[in-house]
């Protein structure tokens, strides 16, 4: 079971809740989800839509051509009805029909060329409900349903709220015609408006007639809905449904966060939303056992700079931002660094450079990350490639910051913040505040002789620190024999660190250990390369994917052992260098010359890796990809 | 306790100039630390960059020697992690109002119980006395190959129309009313601004010992209280009238007690910070993550 | 023997140590002369200059400095501007 859907529709126009409702029900039914979010960096009125994947199996990428097309407007329907397959469905409001398609004022003016030139060369006439005749010669059914007229007669809604509606109701006919029980939408639309009673009735009396209409206008017009979800998939234990913002989020409430600080950013501020809503943690009776605090800081310099003032004071602090705040954080990072103060930046790339594109998925930050601020220190560069894996290392990242005393960076992306997916429930880690002062003697916060020396919060000794080159105690030195042993106590860690990691935590294979070919990836296109691999191996391939995790300290090592085994070695990434390539070649003095790139804003699919790997195989080295809407 | 200021030193030699006004500063702020009995733990100078912001690494308390403008973001996060300890800024004119000077405004939204000293010379000495954001315009002090096209910022109507609810202003090199009014921000409980004018001896042939006296004068029969709203607009016109007066006045402008301090507003909000600070609470259970039960905490996430 | 350490307006030399400026005539003078005419007995200021600890300090905290070399001031070439290095 493999369905893939696209809902679309105007930003603010319910295309957001639309996709809600479609990931919670799917996952109710027990499926596994994967639901990319795509939006212009615009609050009303721009295209926007989620692509929707809902497997029996775990997912973590989306695919092309989609089965399913739900449009809220005519330029949904101009913009992705290239997308979906052939004996796929779209399903549209009638009264859109006779919208013209060349004329909508929203869609950017390149879009709309390339829509023109394509009309005219499929011989497509101009509206709506000529593109739709066309598709169905395709083999596409397109089922134009008068939603408006259903909601006011059947559901028996008024003018505003027929508006509103529109988006369940779209929604309700993608799921019931892919067969979702009308039950299950029904309890999904609880959840979703748990708190607005009202409008969970209104929306389920839309659901159960837009249900019932949809079968007879099928029935009609002898169209069979493909109700490939047949079952209840559920098993054992009870699964969590999340965007990686949240994800994180819930990662570093249970690791421990004390102190939030943030400014706001695209797509980072999402997470200090979701630790403000649960800022109460509560044990089995319900009791308060901590409160984590957000500040909002007047800009990410002050941001970081809070972050680091609560770890002085021995609280577990964190603050998230994404590129253009990490530009202006990397002065607070220095500090850190030099400081020896564990402080964990959750950074979540988007599309550089300046504003870029503040809403769209990129992995163009990877070097920026291991290398940015002035001067050499140590620090930990943990990148996440899966929203349970995001979880967990937001708990991972704040032990290695105190047990290590340095910044932490936890390397994520647009991919991962916004897309929602199902996961397993963390198991509850281990927390590791890092060697302690005991108070025997003369505090010396720089102690000598370890690379990490015990240490004291604020309040419990006295004790200096300054951004300056300093002594042991932390006063300014400039003296060439203590800036030595200085250097080398703060660049000593990174060896500690790789000898004491575990493997996991480095570099992951995904698939079989006697591969022949190896993709090696990072970050949310993991998800792609690790999806592609049935598909890949069922063509006769023995190929395996390589994670790799741990960007600084780089575990050249295995890498490296991973690498020697291999035949053909393909390194997928967002960005255009090929950064992660670059970044093998620096540290284990191997060129990776096949390099599938994607820069568009859009993530790397499924699809897209299966194909990359069958160019690759027939001599192409460097593939730039441009699927996606 | 106490003890004679003496005590308040970490044998670090002071590597500033001979005369430089930062010794009345480092003089007064040890008499006030002496006088108000501070627990040496417990109080914390956070400092920016430049002469100034080398302070801490004299006096003996905790001292964090940040970034250049930034000394206000760490100390706003060290104060709100811990509300037990007692924080203080130090830096300059350049710092705290030239490139610091958004997180200064900042912090006047948020009136945290932090005194902020602004060491006014009216130049950036440690990179050879370039003019400062209180330079005056027209001023041409040594090192500079022209006037200065600039014109200056008052740090005291920053402060009030940023919503600081203690403000002051004394001189370096009086050490008894620079110890008063350190004492009486230190004690403030809320945002405050000390302007504290100092020569820069090396570099500033303007603002002397000699203008300085010619230039300012000491506040009498004024009381910086405000009870009501009525009486802070009155308060407040009068304090531009002053500011705009030819010599500048010194002492305590203005203590304002209404205002809620960031920790209670925090509170008011939070409710388990009032007895539960970040800094209190625990995270781990002797290395296991606390009991956090997933489903009564997180519970929307599940389906 | 009465001599210009113990005069009131002799400043020593912040950098060099053998010289100092009488600032009674503004003279600069190498080594230490004996006491002249315009001699006055050392009545220290509010602030006075440590030749040992090459510091300024406030009067108060004298007790910090028994056994040193006090001065009233310091002397220090007004153009030292032109060959400093300072930075920060």
């Amino acid at each position: 079971m493999d369905l893939n859907f696209i809902v679309g529709g105007p930003q603010g126009g319910g295309v957001e809740t639309a996709g809600l409702l479609a990931v919670r029900a799917l996952s109710m039914q027990g499926l596994e989800v994967f639901a990319d979010r795509e939006y212009h960096s615009n609050i009303k009125g721009k295209h926007s839509y989620s692509h929707i994947r809902a497997s029996d199996r775990p997912v973590g990428s989306i695919k092309y051509p989609v089965d399913f097309l739900g449009a809220l407007d005519a330029e949904t329907m101009a913009t992705h009805f290239h997308e979906v397959r052939k004996g796929g469905i779209v399903v549209h409001d009638a009264a859109i029909k006779k919208r013209v398609l060349t004329k909508i004022p929203s869609m950017d003016v390149r879009r709309a060329e390339r829509l023109r030139e394509s009309l005219k060369a499929n011989g497509i006439g101009n509206s709506v409900g000529e593109l739709d005749d066309w598709l169905e010669r395709q083999g596409i059914t397109v089922m134009a349903v008068p939603f408006g007229e259903i909601i006011s007669e059947r559901a028996g809604l008024s003018p505003p709220m027929i508006e509103r509606a529109m988006n369940t109701a779209l929604t309700s006919a993608l799921l019931l015609s892919a067969g979702v029980p009308i039950n299950t939408l029904v309890a999904a639309i609880n959840v979703l408006f748990r708190d607005k009673r009202e409008a969970a009735q209104l929306n389920a009396a839309v659901a159960k007639s837009v249900g019932e209409e949809f079968e007879r206008i099928a029935v009609a017009r002898e169209i069979r809905l493909p109700r490939i979800i047949n079952t209840n998939y559920k098993k054992e234990g009870r699964k969590m449904l999340v965007a990686g913002n949240d994800a994180v989020a819930i990662g570093k409430l249970l690791g421990g966060l004390r102190l939030q600080t943030y400014y706001p950013i695209t797509p980072a501020a999402d997470e200090s939303f979701t630790i403000e809503q649960h800022s109460e943690l509560r044990n089995g009776l319900g009791e308060t056992i901590g409160s984590p605090l957000v500040i909002q800081a007047e800009d990410e310099i002050a941001a970081i700079c809070m972050a680091i003032g609560g770890a002085l004071a021995g609280v577990r602090a964190a603050t998230c931002t994404s590129g253009p705040g990490f530009s202006l954080m990397v002065e607070g990072i220095g500090w850190a660094g030099n400081n020896e103060v564990p402080v964990v930046v959750t950074y979540y790339q988007r599309g550089g450079p300046s504003t870029g594109l503040p809403t769209r998925h990129s992995q163009s930050d990877l070097l920026f990350s291991i290398s940015s601020g002035h001067g050499e220190f140590a620090r930990i560069v943990l990148a996440s490639g899966s929203h349970f894996e995001a979880l967990n290392d937001a708990i991972k990242c704040m032990n290695f910051a105190e047990r290590y005393q340095l910044p932490v960076i936890h390397l994520l992306d647009k991919g991962i913040a916004n897309c929602m997916t199902t996961i397993a429930p963390p198991f509850l880690n281990e927390i590791d505040r890092g060697d302690r002062f005991r108070g025997d003697g003369i505090y010396k916060r720089f102690l000598r002789g370890e690379a990490v020396s015990p240490r004291a919060y604020l309040g419990e000794e006295v004790m200096w620190y300054t951004g300056d080159e300093h002594d042991e105690i932390g006063h300014i030195s400039e003296d060439p024999f203590v800036r030595r042993e200085m250097y080398e106590k703060r660049m000593e860690k990174r060896e500690k660190i790789l000898s004491e990691t575990k493997e996991e935590d480095k570099a992951v294979l995904i698939g079989e250990p006697d591969y022949k070919d190896l993709i090696i990836t990072w970050g949310i296109t993991t998800g792609a390369a690790a999806d592609a691999l049935t598909e890949l191996n069922s063509f006769g391939h023995r190929v395996s994917v390589l994670q790799v995790r741990m960007m600084e300290p780089f575990p050249n090592e295995l890498v490296e052992s991973y690498l020697s085994e291999a035949e053909e070695v393909i390194c997928a990434e967002a960005n255009y260098l090929g950064q992660l390539a670059e970044l093998i070649e620096w540290n284990c003095g191997i060129r990776l010359e096949k390099r599938v790139l994607k820069y568009t804003g859009r993530m790397i699919t499924q699809d897209e890796i299966v194909s990359s790997f069958n160019r690759v195989k027939n001599g192409e080295r460097r593939i730039t990809l441009g699927g996606g809407e | 306790m106490s003890e004679t200021s003496t005590d308040w030193n970490t044998g670090v030699w002071p590597d500033w100039c001979p005369g430089c006004g930062n010794f009345g500063i480092f003089t007064a702020l040890k008499g006030a630390l002496s006088e108000l009995g501070i627990d040496r733990k417990k109080f914390v100078i956070v400092s920016g960059i430049g002469c100034s912001g080398k302070i801490p690494h004299f006096v003996n308390v905790s001292g964090v020697h940040t970034l250049h403008g930034r000394a206000i973001p760490f100390a706003t996060g060290i104060k709100t992690a811990n509300p037990e300890l007692k924080v203080i800024v130090h830096g300059g004119d350049g710092d705290l109002l030239g490139i610091g000077m958004g997180h200064l405004v900042a912090m006047g939204r948020r009136n945290p119980d932090i005194l902020v000293v602004v060491h006014n010379n009216g130049v950036y000495g440690l990179t050879k006395g370039q003019a400062s954001p209180t330079l005056q315009l027209g001023n041409k002090t040594k090192s500079l190959a022209f006037p200065n096209i600039n014109s200056a910022i008052n740090p005291i109507l920053i402060g009030m129309a940023s919503g600081y609810t203690f403000l002051a202003r004394s001189y370096a090199y009086n050490i008894e009313h620079l110890k008063g009014c350190l004492k009486q921000g230190i004690s403030h409980n809320g945002a405050g601004i000390l302007e504290v004018i100092q020569p820069c001896p090396t570099w500033n042939n303007i603002v002397t010992m000699d203008w300085i006296e010619k230039n300012t004068y000491y506040l009498e029969n004024w009381d910086p209280n405000v009870k009501d709203d009525e009486e802070a607009l009155e308060k407040a016109n009068a304090i531009v009238a002053l500011e705009h007066g030819k010599k500048k006045p010194l002492g305590i402008l203005l203590e304002d007690g209404r205002k809620e301090p960031f920790g209670k507003r925090i509170a008011s909000v939070y409710k388990y910070y009032a007895t539960n600070t970040p800094a209190m609470q625990r995270v781990d259970d002797r290395g296991a993550a606390l009991p956090v039960d997933l489903e009564k905490t997180f519970e929307r996430f599940f389906v | 023997m009465r001599c210009c350490r113990d005069c009131r307006w002799w400043k020593p030399d912040y950098f060099v140590d053998w010289m100092g400026e009488c600032a009674k005539d503004l003279g600069i003078h190498g080594e230490l002369k004996a006491a002249c005419d315009k001699f006055e007995e050392k009545e220290v200021g509010e602030f006075c200059w440590c030749r040992d600890c090459r510091i300024t300090f406030h009067i108060t905290e004298k007790n910090r400095h028994a056994g040193h070399e006090l001065y009233c001031g310091v002397r220090v070439d007004s153009d030292a501007h032109e060959y400093t290095c300072a930075g920060d």
